[in-house]
C-alpha cells in the first residue's frame, strides 16, 4: 500500500531522512515510533504530498505521492499541529471538504459530530487543542480515506475521547480496509492498536516488523544462578544480548536476547540457572533496548 | 523523482477551490468597492457640472486610484499566498487534494477577480452621470463616455495586473511578510537601478562619463515608470498606449510565470524564513554587505580627516578598514537571514566570498580603474571637436567646444600626460572625493576638471578628474583654455545624432538683427533650413575652429566680440520627441541641440530666398 525506498530529505544540509524505506501493507495499522526530532513528521509529510522529497521513492498503491490529485484524494491527514482556515467552523469546513473530496461521507459526518458533540458552528479556531483535534478527527474520518495518516493523534485528547477516537480507527480499519499510519511517543498506545511497528532513529528506519514478530524475537528472561557463580555475561556469548542487568551483591541477573525463544532457551537453560523465567515485554522496552542497539550499529557503520 | 517541470494535463483550476476562495475572502472586494465609492462621489459630484469633469477624475487625478493600483494587488496577493509563510498553513493548504498548479492558478485567478470585479462594476457606475437629467445638455464638446471609461478601466486593469504580478514574485521568493513587503517595493525599480549601476559602472571601467546621456536619460525616464503609477499619471491625452499596454502586459505575463515557476521550486519546509531560496538569500547579504562597507569605509575617511585631521590614503588600510566592515555586515546580513545568532555555518561561504571579493579588488587595482574615472582616450582620427573645463559639458552651454586639429591634438597628449601620472591621479581623484580637505592640505587646491571628446561617430564621452591645480596646469590643459569665455558652438559634428527626418522644429535668432527668434516646423522649411546649417557648421567645421582659434588669439572675451553680435546665430534644433514633449507641457525633459555661428551665410541667404526679412 505504502511504500518508500532510500527515501532522503535534508534541511539546510541537516539530513532529516537519510535513504530510509518504509512499507506498510493494506489494512495494516501501522505504528511510527521514534524520539523527538527522529523524523516521523518528516514521513508523514511525504506521504500526505506535501514535502517534495531531494531523492528515493514515496509510492502509495505504486502511484507517487507528490503532486498528485488522484492519490491525495484518498488520503486523511491530522497533522500534530492543526491549521484551520481563518474563521472557519466545522460546518464550513464541511461544505468545503465535500466538495472537495468525491469519496465524502455526509452520514459518517452526521455520525461522528453527533458522538464528539463539537458545536459545528463556531469557528474552531476558538475550540481548545484537544477539541480542534476532535474536529480534525471528524473531517478526515468523514473523508472516508484509503489511507489515514496521524501525526500525534492522541495528544491533547482526555482519556475518554482518546478511546473512542482509537475505537474508531480500528473499526475503520477492520471493516473497510482502511491502512493507518500514526505516529507517537505514547508506545502503549501503539502497542493497544498497531499490528506492525517502524522504528525510526536519526532518520533512518532502524527496524520495521509486524509487532507479534517483534516481540518473539525479543525475549527478556530473569535468571539466577547460585550466589558463588561469578562468570556473569561472558557465559552469553553464543546470545544476541540487548541488555544485561545483574545487581551487585545478587546472583539475579535481566536479560533481553533478541531471538526466537525456542532457540534462545536450550542455550540459557544449558548454563544451569537455579531460576529461569520469561516475563512479559512491553513495547516501550522492545524500543528502548532495540534503538540502543541499533545506534550502535549505525556507529559501527560510521 | 517527480520532475519540477513535468505537468499534469488537468484543468488548472479547480473549481471546488476557487469557489471557497471566492466565499473566504469576498470581503476584499467589498473593501475595494467602498474605496472605489469615495472617488464615486467626487464622480457624482463633478457630473453635476458636466460629465467632462466627470471624466477628468478617470484621468488618474484622484488620490485614491494610485492607491488603488498598489495596494488592491497587494491585498489580494496576500490572502491568496501569505499562507506560505507559516508552516502548519502550508502544510495543511498543500495536503489537500490538487496539484500545486491547480492551487497556484486557482489563488491567481481568485485574486485577479477579486480586483476586476469591484472595477467594472465601478467602471459602470461611472456610465451613470453622464445620462443624469440635464448633464449632456450642458456640455458643447462631444464626449466619449464609453471610450474613456474603457480607456481607464483599461489603464487600472494593467496596472493592477502589473503590480499583481510583481507581488506574485516576491510574494514567491519572500518567507515572511516583511520581506514581501520591502521587494515588492523594491521589485518595480529594478530595472532604472540596473540601468543606472549599468551607466556607472560602463562609465567608470569603460568610456568615462557619457555627455551623450541625453540618449540614456531618455532610457531612464522610460524606465522609471516600470513603476506603472508613474506612467499612469504622465501620459496625457493623444499619446499612443500601445507600447505601454504592450510592454506591461509582457512584463506582467513575464513576472506570472516566473511567480509559478518559483512556487514550484519553493520548498514549504521554508516557510518563516526570509528569503526562500538559499543562493538568493547569500548573494544578497553578499550585496548589501559590500555596499554598506564601501559606503561605511569612505564615510570613515571623510570623517577622519574633518574632525579628527587624520588623513587616510594607503590603499592597504583603506581595504583593511573595508573588510573589517564587510565581515560585520556579512554576519549581520546572515543573522537578520536566518534570524538566529549562529551563522558558523556560513564560514566556508565567506571564505569564498571573501576571495572573490578581494580578486575583484586586485583585479580592478590593477586596471587602475579605481580613482580616475576612465582611461579612454580616443585616436586623433576618431574625433570631431573637445571640450576641456572645470564644469561638465551639459551644464555650461556656452562652453567652448573646439574643432581645431591642432587643439585636439593637443588635449589628447595633454590626457595622455596626465594619465601617465597614475599616482597621483589615483589618489587625488579615488579619495580626493572623500577626504578633499585632506588631499588640499597635501596638494594644495584640487578641482574637478573635464575632458570631453565628440567622435565622429556622433557618440560623446567625458572623463572625469579630481586633480590638483598644479597637474593640471603642468599637463598643458590649463593652457589650451587661455580664453575660458569665448564661446562660439556647441558641437559641430554630432551628424548621427540628428537627421532631417527626426526633426520637429527650428528656432532661429540672430540679436544683432532682429529681436525675439524665428520658428519653423513646415517640413519643406525645415528640410532646406537644416541643409542650410549643415552648410554653414556642420560641413565646415575646420573653418569654424579656425575662427574661434583666430578669436582666441586676439583676446577676445566672447566670440560676438570679435566677429560682431550681427553676425552671431543661435540656432535650437528641436526633434519630434522634444516637440511632443513640450506640447505636452514637459519641456523639462527635452534638450534640443544649441548651435551657435558665426557669419552663417548659407541661412542668410535662405531667409532671403524665401521672403524672411531680417
Amino acid at each position: 500500500m505504502i511504500r518508500i525506498e532510500k527515501l532522503v530529505k535534508t534541511f539546510d544540509g541537516f539530513p532529516a531522512l537519510n535513504s530510509l524505506n518504509l512499507h506498510v501493507k493494506k489494512g495494516s495499522l501501522y505504528g511510527l515510533v521514534g524520539v523527538n526530532g527522529s523524523g516521523k513528521t518528516t514521513i508523514i509529510r511525504h506521504i500526505s504530498g506535501m514535502y517534495r522529497q531531494d531523492n528515493g521513492t514515496v509510492e502509495i498503491d505504486g502511484m507517487p505521492v507528490y503532486d498528485n490529485t488522484a492519490v491525495k484524494s484518498r488520503l486523511g491527514y491530522i497533522a500534530d499541529d492543526l491549521y484551520f482556515f481563518g474563521n472557519y467552523s466545522i460546518s464550513a469546513l464541511k461544505s468545503f471538504y465535500s466538495r472537495l473530496y468525491k469519496s465524502w461521507s455526509g452520514e459518517r459526518f452526521n455520525e461522528m459530530s453527533a458522538l464528539f458533540k463539537l458545536d459545528c458552528h463556531k469557528p474552531v479556531r476558538k475550540f481548545s487543542k484537544g477539541m480542534q483535534k476532535q474536529a480534525a478527527f471528524i473531517l478526515a474520518m468523514s473523508v472516508m480515506p484509503d489511507v489515514l495518516l496521524l501525526d500525534e493523534p492522541i495528544d491533547g485528547l482526555d482519556p475518554l475521547i482518546r478511546r473512542q477516537v482509537m475505537h474508531h480507527i480500528i473499526k475503520e480499519a477492520a471493516e473497510r480496509e482502511m491502512t493507518v499510519l500514526l505516529s507517537s511517543h505514547n508506545l502503549k498506545e501503539i502497542e493497544g492498536v498497531c499490528d506492525t511497528v517502524g522504528i525510526v532513529k536519526e532518520g533512518r528506519m532502524v527496524i520495521e516488523k509486524e509487532l507479534d514478530d517483534l516481540k518473539a524475537g525479543t525475549l527478556k528472561l530473569q535468571l539466577a544462578y547460585p550466589p558463588d557463580d561469578k562468570k556473569g555475561r561472558e557465559r552469553y556469548k553464543d546470545l544476541n544480548i540487548l541488555h544485561y542487568e545483574k545487581r551487585e551483591n545478587s546472583s539475579i541477573e535481566l536479560l533481553i536476547v533478541s531471538g526466537a525463544e525456542d532457540e534462545i532457551m536450550p542455550k540459557v537453560k544449558a548454563h544451569n540457572p537455579l531460576v529461569c523465567e520469561a516475563l512479559p515485554l512491553t513495547l516501550d522496552e522492545i524500543f528502548v533496548y532495540e534503538t540502543e542497539g541499533a545506534v550502535n550499529e549505525i556507529f559501527d557503520e560510521i | 523523482m517527480k520532475s519540477l517541470t513535468k505537468f499534469n494535463l488537468q484543468s488548472p483550476i479547480n473549481l471546488a477551490l476557487l469557489r471557497e476562495q471566492l466565499k473566504r475572502f469576498w470581503y476584499l472586494a467589498l473593501v475595494q468597492m467602498a474605496l472605489y465609492g469615495i472617488i464615486l462621489l467626487t464622480v457624482y459630484s463633478d457630473a453635476i457640472s458636466g460629465p467632462r469633469q466627470m471624466l477628468n477624475v478617470l484621468q488618474m487625478s484622484h488620490i485614491i486610484i494610485p492607491m488603488a493600483m498598489l495596494f488592491f494587488p497587494f491585498f489580494a496577493v496576500s490572502a491568496m499566498f501569505t499562507y506560505l509563510f507559516r508552516v502548519q498553513s502550508a502544510d495543511v493548504t498543500h495536503s489537500l487534494p490538487y496539484t500545486r498548479t491547480q492551487l497556484f492558478c486557482t489563488n491567481v485567478l481568485t485574486g485577479l477577480i477579486l480586483m476586476i470585479v469591484p472595477l467594472l462594476l465601478f467602471c459602470v457606475f461611472c456610465l451613470n452621470p453622464v445620462y443624469m437629467p440635464g448633464s449632456l445638455g450642458r456640455i458643447g464638446t462631444p464626449l466619449n463616455p464609453f471610450g474613456d471609461i474603457a480607456l481607464f478601466f483599461g489603464r487600472m486593469l494593467l496596472a493592477l495586473v502589473f503590480y499583481y504580478a510583481v507581488y506574485l514574485v516576491c510574494v514567491m521568493a519572500s518567507g515572511n511578510i516583511i520581506m514581501f513587503i520591502v521587494a515588492g517595493g523594491a521589485l518595480p525599480f529594478l530595472p532604472i537601478t540596473l540601468h543606472i549601476v549599468w551607466q556607472f559602472l560602463k562609465s567608470f571601467f569603460l568610456t568615462g562619463y557619457d555627455v551623450s546621456s541625453h540618449l540614456n536619460a531618455g532610457l531612464a525616464e522610460k524606465l522609471f515608470i516600470s513603476n506603472p503609477i508613474f506612467m499612469m499619471f504622465q501620459i496625457q491625452g493623444g499619446i499612443d498606449m500601445n507600447p505601454y499596454i504592450i510592454t506591461y502586459g509582457i512584463t506582467a505575463l513575464v513576472l506570472c510565470v516566473l511567480a509559478f515557476f518559483l512556487y514550484r521550486l519553493r520548498r514549504l519546509e521554508r516557510a518563516g524564513e526570509t528569503l526562500v531560496f538559499t543562493p538568493a538569500k547569500n548573494a544578497l547579504v553578499f550585496f548589501l554587505a559590500s555596499a554598506v562597507s564601501a559606503a561605511l569605509t569612505f564615510t570613515a575617511i571623510a570623517l577622519l580627516a574633518e574632525f579628527a585631521g587624520i588623513y587616510i590614503a594607503n590603499d592597504f588600510a583603506i581595504l583593511l578598514l573595508f573588510a573589517l566592515f564587510f565581515v560585520v555586515f556579512y554576519y549581520l546580513g546572515h543573522m537578520m537571514m536566518e534570524r538566529t545568532i549562529h551563522v558558523k555555518s556560513k564560514r566556508k561561504l565567506l571564505k569564498w566570498f571573501a576571495a572573490v571579493l578581494g580578486g575583484i579588488l586586485v583585479v580592478g587595482y590593477f586596471f587602475t580603474i579605481t580613482g580616475i574615472g576612465s582611461s579612454f582616450v580616443p585616436k586623433f582620427s576618431d574625433v570631431e571637436a573637445v571640450y576641456t573645463g572645470g564644469a561638465s559639458f551639459n551644464n555650461i552651454p556656452d562652453g567652448t567646444i573646439i574643432s581645431d586639429s591642432n587643439i585636439i591634438d593637443g588635449v589628447i597628449n595633454a590626457h595622455k600626460a596626465l594619465l601617465k601620472d597614475k599616482g597621483t591621479l589615483r589618489e587625488a581623484g579615488f579619495y580626493g572625493g572623500f577626504n578633499s580637505s585632506g588631499l588640499s592640505r597635501k596638494y594644495g587646491h584640487l578641482s574637478r576638471e573635464y575632458i570631453a571628446y565628440f567622435l565622429t561617430d556622433g557618440a560623446a564621452v567625458t572623463s572625469a578628474y579630481v586633480i590638483p591645480a598644479s597637474l593640471y596646469e603642468s599637463s598643458g590643459l590649463n593652457s589650451l583654455h587661455a580664453e575660458e569665455t569665448v564661446a562660439l558652438t556647441q558641437y559641430l559634428g554630432n551628424k548621427a545624432r540628428l537627421e532631417p527626418e527626426d526633426l520637429g522644429a527650428i528656432s532661429l535668432s540672430i540679436p544683432g538683427r532682429f529681436d525675439g527668434s524665428l520658428g519653423f516646423s513646415d517640413p519643406r522649411e525645415l528640410e532646406e533650413l537644416f541643409a542650410c546649417i549643415k552648410a554653414d557648421a556642420l560641413t565646415d567645421a575646420e573653418r569654424m575652429g579656425a575662427m574661434i582659434k583666430e578669436a582666441a588669439e586676439n583676446g577676445a572675451a566672447a566670440i560676438s566680440d570679435y566677429y560682431g553680435a550681427d553676425n552671431i546665430c543661435i540656432i535650437n534644433i528641436f526633434s519630434k520627441e522634444e516637440m511632443e514633449e513640450i506640447s505636452s507641457g514637459d519641456y523639462y525633459y527635452s534638450r534640443p541641440m544649441d548651435i551657435r555661428l558665426a557669419d552663417p551665410e548659407n541661412i542668410l541667404a535662405w531667409l532671403k530666398e524665401n521672403g524672411i526679412n531680417y
